[in-house]
């Protein structure tokens, strides 16, 4: 974590929510600069240099998703979206164009909190390189000896399915839309195929989850990707306390929900 | 990969052209019964008698073809009643006057009785379109009266807590400020919901919804709907039955994950705290069924056909109801996938479920392509990844 608080550039022109993203976020150790419009945003990621970028979809000069393709040109700065609900295909549409994650309006302040710790954490380290084993609940990746294990048990997967976790694994946290992922996971020539990704996740869920139908560790973001949740507690494979969002700061495990599995 | 959904305004007049043709055809098929019978009939019958058969014809004609069939069928019936029955045969000639008379009598009964039905037509056509505006009208009414209630209820909860705080701030102790700013955020999510809810409504009753349809397995749509509604199914026994062979169906994820999560909610609402409930998908005759299980107090008999209704809202909730729009919503979603949805009444609860068309199987999976490292090409399917 680097020492002076973190600089985020906020980029909306609704004063109300305006104000409760300042209040929100000086309160809880960022500095914040605000802008109103796309144009006066580009210019004061250049004179400014923040640490993560808040950015509203809907801005009444440009694009946001101008914006964002913009500064991506020459920027790796972190940018979070905002958008509403309905408007998935803008938040596919900004997440390939490089943005980093997305807010649904309305959200609460530990939901825009954990996706801004999540965004300045992936900047800070270089590229994408989460470190050679990532863990979360019983999951554990070890990336060097490509062996994944759920509560200690070794899980054999096919090369298809390990090269679909680690690519959650290595953003862990951070949301990967469909086309990331089969660019990523099948090649530029299977972006369109998003059943086959949807197959193999299946596959996956079988082989880590509990009960599939409820998953714990991978999570889908409807109409947008996939998220391999993080900072989930040991044990048991118990339901996650809270929401996705709060999940990170809980510590105490619940009771075990009754469940019949899937499989 | 949009599908087309509105091909109304060609079915409906390719419909009325169909059932133009239909009263034709019926009209001359009636005229052509009446002359066959009355050529059966002719030796043993007298001459009024088959004119009766052929005015017994007319007004079949009048009243199930309309105006103008009507008319062809008096003319044509007088004409065929003329040409074989009358003296002499196999001509239009009459002459004698008592059969002219009969000829004219026909004519005129066929046309009083086609324009009686069809004065008697447009009333009920009049009638039916009164009925329509009042129910509009009514329908207009609910909705302004329950927005505006379901609206301004919230609203008026979130003015006065703010203001409070606002006014008294020194004077109100800790727990009852927490209080009032619980009321502003929860009253303020509720009027979010009515919102979402309102807009959804709209926007699938102007027929502007068009799913987005992808092939996708239901268990992912039943697992994001589940932690969609995390925090709120906390203390609830949630089990999940998901056949394991279950195909790939063709969806709008956002929209069916809508429609399980507006179940879930529903049971949520409508059970006691801590009842279990149950989400099952299964797949039979090329349709998938997913079902959503409670194990509440049950609907009343004559609930069961009303909760799919706009702002129908069942007895028997716990608190404040929702915004009466959920399960009219799910209706209207299933109905754009082509799909359906419906409500069981158990001895221990209730089942809403819906179901989608399977259809066509999606494009098959190519195995594993070759885009795996090479240490990794050979490793079959379940192969360990780790290091020998």
């Amino acid at each position: 974590m680097a020492l002076p608080e973190p600089l985020a550039l906020i980029v909306e022109d609704e004063p109300e929510l305006q104000r409760f993203l300042r209040a929100t976020l000086l309160a809880n150790g960022y500095r914040c600069a605000t802008t109103t419009s796309g144009e006066q945003a580009l210019a004061d990621a250049a004179a400014k240099n923040p640490d993560i970028v808040l950015l509203d979809l809907g801005l009444p000069d440009i694009d946001g998703l101008e914006v964002t393709r913009r500064l991506r040109e020459w920027s790796r700065t972190p940018i979070v979206v905002i958008s509403a609900r309905g408007q998935e295909a803008d938040k596919v549409a900004a997440l390939d164009g490089g943005a980093d994650d997305y807010l649904t309006k309305p959200f609460g302040a530990s939901e825009l909190l954990a996706r801004m710790r999540v965004a300045l954490r992936h900047a800070a380290r270089a590229g994408d390189d989460p470190g050679a084993v990532v863990e979360t609940g019983d999951l554990k990746l070890d990336m060097p000896v490509r062996r994944v294990t759920v509560d200690g048990k070794e899980i054999r997967l096919t090369p298809i399915e390990y090269k679909l976790l680690s690519t959650l694994a290595r953003s862990i946290g951070k949301v990967i839309t469909h086309r990331q992922l089969l660019r990523e996971v099948w090649g530029p020539p299977y972006m369109g195929q998003t059943h086959y990704l949807r197959v193999y996740m299946a596959q996956l869920r079988h082989k880590l989850e509990a009960n599939p139908a409820r998953p714990r560790y991978l999570l889908t973001e409807p109409g947008v990707g996939y998220r391999l949740r993080e900072g989930l507690p040991k044990g048991g494979g118990e339901e996650p306390v809270a929401s996705p969002v709060d999940a990170t700061d809980a510590t105490e495990p619940t009771e075990p929900a009754e469940r019949t599995d899937g499989g | 990969m949009r599908p087309a959904l509105s091909l109304s305004s060609t079915s409906t007049s390719t419909s009325e052209t169909r059932e133009r043709a239909r009263r034709w055809v019926e009209a001359a098929a009636v005229v052509l019964a009446c002359t066959i019978t009355s050529a059966l009939l002719f030796q043993s019958v007298e001459l009024a008698n088959l004119a009766m058969i052929f005015l017994l014809g007319i007004v079949v004609v009048a009243t199930r073809c309309g105006r103008l069939p009507a008319i062809f069928a008096t003319v044509t019936g007088t004409a065929l009643f003329d040409y074989f029955f009358v003296p002499p045969y196999g001509s239009l000639l009459t002459s004698e006057i008592k059969y002219l008379l009969v000829f004219i009598v026909m004519l005129v009964v066929g046309l009083l009785i086609s324009t009686l039905t069809e004065r008697a037509r447009q009333h009920e056509q009049r009638a039916e379109h009164a009925r329509m505006e009042v129910e509009v009208e009514r329908q207009r009414n609910v909705l302004l009266s329950v927005v505006s209630h379901d609206l301004r209820t919230p609203l008026a909860a979130i003015t006065g807590a703010a203001t409070t705080l606002m006014q008294d701030r020194d004077r109100l102790d800790a727990p009852t400020r927490v209080a009032l700013l619980q009321s502003i955020a929860s009253e303020a999510s509720r009027l979010g919901n009515l919102v979402t809810n309102l807009l959804a409504m709209t926007r699938l009753e102007a027929g502007s919804v068009r799913p987005e349809k992808d092939w996708q397995p239901i268990e992912e749509v039943i697992g994001s709907a589940l932690s969609r509604l995390e925090t709120q199914l906390q203390g609830r026994p949630v089990r999940t039955d998901v056949a394991d062979d279950l195909p790939l169906v063709a969806i709008d994820p956002t929209l069916i994950e809508q429609v399980l999560a507006n179940f879930l909610d529903n049971a949520l609402k409508y059970t006691p705290a801590g009842s279990p409930i149950e989400v099952r998908a299964r797949a039979s005759d090329g349709a998938l069924t997913v079902e959503v299980r409670d194990w509440g107090p049950g609907l009343a008999p004559e609930e069961e056909a009303h909760v799919f209704e706009k702002f129908y809202r069942a007895a028997g909730s716990k608190g404040r109801v929702g915004s009466g729009l959920g399960l009219a919503i799910c209706r209207g979603i299933l109905m754009v996938h082509g799909g359906r949805t419906w409500v069981e009444r158990r001895r221990d609860g209730t089942t809403f479920a819906f179901s989608l068309p399977l259809g066509e199987p999606p494009p098959p999976l190519t195995e594993e392509p070759a885009s795996a490292p090479p240490s990794l090409r050979d490793s079959s399917r379940g192969a360990t990844l780790s290091p020998p």
